[in-house]
């Protein structure tokens, strides 16, 4: 693979942005080869997304400049990117679920005359293009009945339909299996055999290694640097996007379980998961984990009385029980933190003390009447006990970092001495330190005796905080570990 | 004690749109000499009782997410009811009950309509106004009944230590309901299921109870206006309260409170409720007409909405 020498493809030089006084990136400069694949590497919150959507058009920085070879340019929305052929992908695929293929290819560039759209001019064109990256996929079908993968082939139909000469990924593998990941590196080294540039977004170290050429570091905001993936040590990497060497990423103590707290048996949800059973006990730690599909959010909402199953049982503390309403599991004892901790736990436009004593105020209050003073006390004991940043209580919930809120959300559980408490992606756009501050948390929670599951699908996270493993592929229970029997290597195999 | 510190002072207890109310005043001042005394000042304050009683409870639906479009036939179905009672030889006391009473059946119905089903609060409530506005008209068959009374007619046009009955009425109201909202359990829901409805039901708060509680909170405080108005007007009026819901809900968006819900307060309702009363009154003074009046008052609310909303 010969990386072209000669003057970069894109300088990106300087570049600062800032939301509500908050810098998420800063000064941030690198090349980009032609022909080259430039993974770019770091941590949730890290800066990647919004670098990815300033040097595509649809963020204007607040400093800096982009150059397109050795030209300064400036976007003032994704068309004018596209015009200087940047492409993007991005990982919430948007594309047009109720339209064909190649309407999708076209979308904006509609072959018309007088208003009139040629569509079969559009089919012909895709079908050429989708020849080299994927023959069979049929662009004349609605997108709706395409899988992920297939979505993202249409994508990267699009962008070749404008001569791109800069393709940016993000995060792509995110929604696909292994195979279909497969299939992504090999059309990736097509493009690059075309000259294009790809530029890989992406947390997943190993994959950094399979398809890049160059990898670049950023870190709350600020370019680390760059290595030659050839020559770059996964440590040196991690040292890089964290800050931390690894053994201070984690946070596991010896916890020794005792009863069993939790008994599910072979439960159902008819389109959804099937013949779940396992037992959680107390002072113990569950990692659930599985791709994206494997239904392990779907159990967790059943589990807590959002949804209804259709088959099997459970039993708490060895009764059986109906847990038909959030409140009816609550008032039980189990606890659910949401994955989507903005839209569904947090009231972001409330204070540190209305989100942390809410569900409290049942013990806060007399007659009706709330008493602040206590209220203020509970709260205050949880910012120093769980280091949340800014210290002050009245200061609104949507102003802190998504780290600190993930321990606001934390904390309003951890006051009701749940039972049972289940994790729905805890350290999802957290930052490193408060991550191990939030493993620390809930290691605590577990040693009160509470039962604890998190569901993850970071391989690494599961296997360094929990206790036991459940794998759950498509609905089902795929394999059931002690933490300690398994390496990452063969977990990933698994899925 | 520098600027900084007493702008944030004031921004805390105060709502934004006391600056538009303090602007009204001195230019009104400067404009008529009959403005700044204390009898306008009791006619101001008379005025806005009405429609602030009525913004009250809006507010609390405001807060959920919610809006309630049927407060001015209420106000139209309470006074009738009011009326008829008192016709009838019932006791004042009876009579204002059942008044309320209407209140009460019609915010229970908004509430559980509007929480069994996806409809939304805009379409439940119009629905309602509608219904209401009928219901008012025939057991009144069309006409106003008249209210003798004397006791009852005390309320509209009465004084206690020379200040307007209605007007202790708004600020006993006031009170209660403050605290209501700011200080109880029953608030905190209130503001939680309109910050976010999900988390709030994740968090076990009964999401068709609190709703209720407030549909049912602003159908007795129109009810309760209702009653004092027919005290006003020595008569129900099928035809009252026409329109009241616009000015209810300008009272509570000029004070602060948004229409997606979760923040909000009945300080900032009270404001906006006087900034419009006495934008009225100046406009009166001054001999503008009423179309005229309309106008300006549709201009500044625009204007005042914009200034807010920037915010």
């Amino acid at each position: 693979m010969d990386i072209k020498k000669g003057d970069p493809l894109l300088r990106i030089e300087n570049i600062s942005k800032s939301f509500f006084n908050i810098k998420v990136l800063d000064s941030v400069s690198f090349d980009i080869n032609r022909g080259e694949v430039n993974a770019i590497i770091g941590e949730n919150g890290a800066g990647k997304s919004t670098l990815m959507k300033i040097i595509s058009g649809a963020l204007k920085p607040d400093n800096g400049n982009l150059y397109l070879d050795g030209k300064i340019v400036f976007f003032n929305s994704p068309v004018d990117a596209q015009k200087s052929a940047i492409s993007i992908i991005y990982q919430e695929l948007t594309v047009f679920n109720n339209m064909t293929g190649a309407e999708n290819v076209f979308a904006g560039r509609e072959f018309s005359k007088y208003g009139f759209v040629n569509r079969g001019k559009a089919e012909e064109k895709t079908k050429k293009i989708l020849e080299s990256l994927k023959p069979d996929l049929d662009c004349t079908i609605p997108l709706s009945k395409l899988s992920p993968a297939e979505k993202q082939i249409i994508q990267i139909a699009r962008a070749l339909s404008i001569d791109s000469k800069i393709i940016i990924m993000d995060e792509p593998s995110a929604s696909l299996s292994s195979g279909e990941v497969n299939a992504l590196f090999e059309i990736i080294r097509k493009l690059k055999n075309k000259h294009i540039s790809i530029i890989y977004i992406t947390h997943r170290i190993e994959e950094v290694y399979r398809i890049s050429d160059r990898v670049h570091v950023l870190r709350d905001g600020k370019y680390i640097g760059c290595v030659e993936t050839k020559k770059a040590k996964s440590e040196t990497l991690i040292f890089m996007m964290t800050g931390k060497k690894f053994k201070d990423l984690y946070y596991k103590e010896n916890l020794i379980p005792k009863k069993v707290i939790l008994d599910i048996r072979a439960l159902s949800k008819k389109d959804s998961f099937q013949n779940i059973s396992f037992k959680l006990h107390e002072s113990e730690i569950l990692g659930i984990t599985g791709l994206i599909g494997a239904q392990k959010t779907e159990l967790a909402r059943a589990i807590f009385g959002l949804d209804k199953v259709d088959d099997g049982e459970i039993f708490f503390n060895n009764e059986k029980v109906n847990i038909n309403s959030p409140l009816k599991a609550i008032r039980l004892g189990i606890g659910f933190i949401a994955e989507d901790r903005q839209s569904q736990i947090l009231f972001p436009l409330m204070d540190v003390v209305f989100n942390i004593t809410i569900t409290l105020l049942n013990n806060l209050s007399k007659f009706g009447f709330i008493d602040f003073f206590a209220a203020r006390r509970v709260t205050e004991d949880f910012i120093s006990k769980f280091k949340i940043i800014p210290r002050d209580p009245e200061r609104k919930v949507k102003t802190f970092s998504g780290g600190n809120q993930q321990k606001i959300a934390i904390a309003r559980w951890v006051s009701l001495h749940p039972k049972i408490l289940i994790l729905d992606e805890p350290t999802r756009g957290v930052d490193v330190s408060s991550r191990r501050d939030i493993y620390k948390m809930i290691s605590s929670i577990a040693k009160e005796n509470s039962g604890i599951i998190v569901i993850s699908s970071d391989l690494s996270e599961i296997i360094n905080i929990s206790n036991k493993i459940i794998v759950m592929h498509h609905g089902k229970i795929k394999a059931y570990f002690d933490s300690n029997e398994i390496s990452e290597d063969n977990l990933r195999n698994l899925l | 004690m520098n600027f900084n510190n007493i702008l944030f002072a004031l921004k805390k207890y105060f709502p934004v749109i006391t600056i538009g109310l303090v602007a009204e005043c001195i230019l009104f001042s400067l404009l008529t000499p009959s403005f700044l005394t204390f009898s306008n000042f009791l006619t101001v304050a008379r005025q806005a009782s009405i429609n602030s009683i009525i913004a009250f409870g809006m507010t609390f639906v405001i807060i959920t997410g919610g809006i309630d479009l049927s407060v001015g036939s209420t106000v139209a179905l309470a006074g009738v009811i009011t009326a008829y009672g008192l016709s009838s030889e019932l006791s004042i006391a009876l009579s204002i009950i059942i008044g309320l009473i209407c209140g009460l059946i019609i915010g229970v119905i908004n509430g559980l309509v509007v929480t069994k089903t996806n409809i939304p609060p805009f379409i439940v409530t119009l629905g309602m106004m509608t219904l209401v506005r009928g219901l008012a008209g025939n057991i009144s068959n069309g006409y106003p009944i008249s209210i003798k009374n004397h006791s009852f007619l005390e309320i509209g046009k009465g004084y206690i230590a020379n200040i307007p009955i209605p007007v202790i009425i708004m600020f006993f109201i006031f009170i209660i309901f403050h605290i209501l909202l700011s200080k109880t359990k029953y608030g905190a829901y209130v503001y939680a299921i309109g910050g976010n409805q999900n988390a709030a039901f994740l968090s076990g708060i009964n999401i068709s109870k609190n709703l209720v509680f407030v549909y049912v909170i602003s159908g007795l405080l129109s009810a309760l206006s209702g009653i004092i108005l027919a005290s006003r007007l020595f008569s129900g009026q099928p035809s009252a309260g026409s329109g009241f819901e616009l000015d209810a809900i300008a009272a509570v968006i000029l004070g602060g409170t948004s229409l997606i819900g979760g923040i909000g307060n009945l300080v900032g309702t009270i404001f906006g409720a006087f900034t419009i009363s006495i934008l009225l009154n100046g406009l009166a003074l001054l001999g503008v007409s009423y179309y005229n009046q309309l106008i300006i008052r549709g201009f500044v609310i625009m204007f005042a909405l914009l200034f807010l909303a920037k915010d």
